[in-house]
């Protein structure tokens, strides 16, 4: 992955974040299917999971006891 | 029999009185729907009205709706309304302007020309704070091996030190020069902050170029500033 499509991925994921879990909340009236959210929240998760999995490969790069590191 | 689709109401955002009402009936909603104002008391909802099965709130309309909101936060001030608002009918609208009149007139007035930007800072990498194991030495030095390891263990620490305490002056900082700030530092495994910033439009170029002034003064830190994005983060 470049730096250019890393930052459009961090872009659209602080997007999301800001769509999906802020902005003016009404309690109430408000009608939305169930099934809907879940599709919509995998997609989501989908995309932290890889940024996740990203760290996770870069930190086991990182340390491993036994073996030479770059200072 | 013709079967009749139900029609929602989804709600995009709250606007006052500086509000354009031309703008707004040119901007096609999430699902092509024209946008249109609910009002109430100076108040005005901007909605837009959906057949439940032409709506598919999927990533792709969540980016659509992010984006129908930049254009409304770019022409005038907006509280924007969480993805995904669907209520009955305009007088369902209605009502819950007639309820929260003045916390949105309040929130009008404090958003006023002011947009939000979000910033992550992260150690740019821990290699700073690793120290070299040799795999070539024989059995028997335990003793080194646990020095090096101590020597690791006290450079993470500093290193985690040196982040926290490059943290807070940046956040003091970049607050000195924004409206609000939301937000926290995390110690988890690494030290980390990402947070929020309310700020003026006239200072948005002068924060931006504050941050790059950080990003400069602190190599070892990673910065990922993104906005301007309408104020989502202070409304609630």
């Amino acid at each position: 992955m470049n730096d250019s499509d890393a930052s459009q991925n961090v872009t659209v994921l602080e997007l999301l974040d800001r769509v999906l879990n802020k902005g003016v909340v009404i309690a109430g009236d408000i009608t939305i299917s169930v099934a809907d959210i879940d599709l919509l929240y995998i997609g989501v998760k989908l995309l932290l999971s890889s940024v996740d999995t990203m760290e996770q490969h870069k930190k086991s790069n990182l340390k491993m006891p036994g073996v030479e590191h770059e200072a | 029999m013709k079967h009749e689709e139900r029609v929602l109401a989804c709600l995009y955002a709250i606007a006052g009185d500086d509000f354009s009402e031309t703008l707004v009936s040119g901007i096609p909603g999430m699902a092509g729907e024209s946008l249109y104002p609910v009002r109430y008391n100076g108040i005005v909802a901007i909605a837009g009205i959906v057949g439940r099965e032409r709506l598919t709130l999927d990533k792709s309309a969540a980016l659509a709706y992010g984006e129908i909101l930049d254009t409304l936060s770019e022409n005038f001030t907006v509280l924007p309304c969480r993805f995904g608002t669907l209520l009955k009918d305009d007088d369902a609208i209605t009502e819950v302007l007639q309820e929260r009149c003045a916390f949105y007139e309040r929130k009008l007035v404090e958003l006023k020309d002011k947009k939000e930007f979000g910033l992550t800072i992260l150690p740019e990498k821990k290699g700073a704070a690793t120290c070299n194991v040799r795999n070539d030495r024989k059995a028997g030095d335990g003793k080194e091996y646990l020095m090096l390891k101590y020597q690791q263990f006290k450079a993470e620490l500093e290193l985690k030190e040196n982040t926290r305490s490059a943290i807070d002056v940046i956040r003091l900082e970049l607050q000195e020069i924004s409206s609000e700030c939301e937000g926290n530092s995390s110690a988890n495994g690494q030290m980390s902050f990402s947070g929020s910033f309310l700020v003026e439009k006239k200072n948005m170029d002068f924060f931006c170029s504050k941050v790059k002034i950080f990003q400069r003064r602190y190599p070892e830190l990673k910065f990922l500033l993104t906005g301007p994005w309408p104020p989502f983060s202070f409304v609630s």
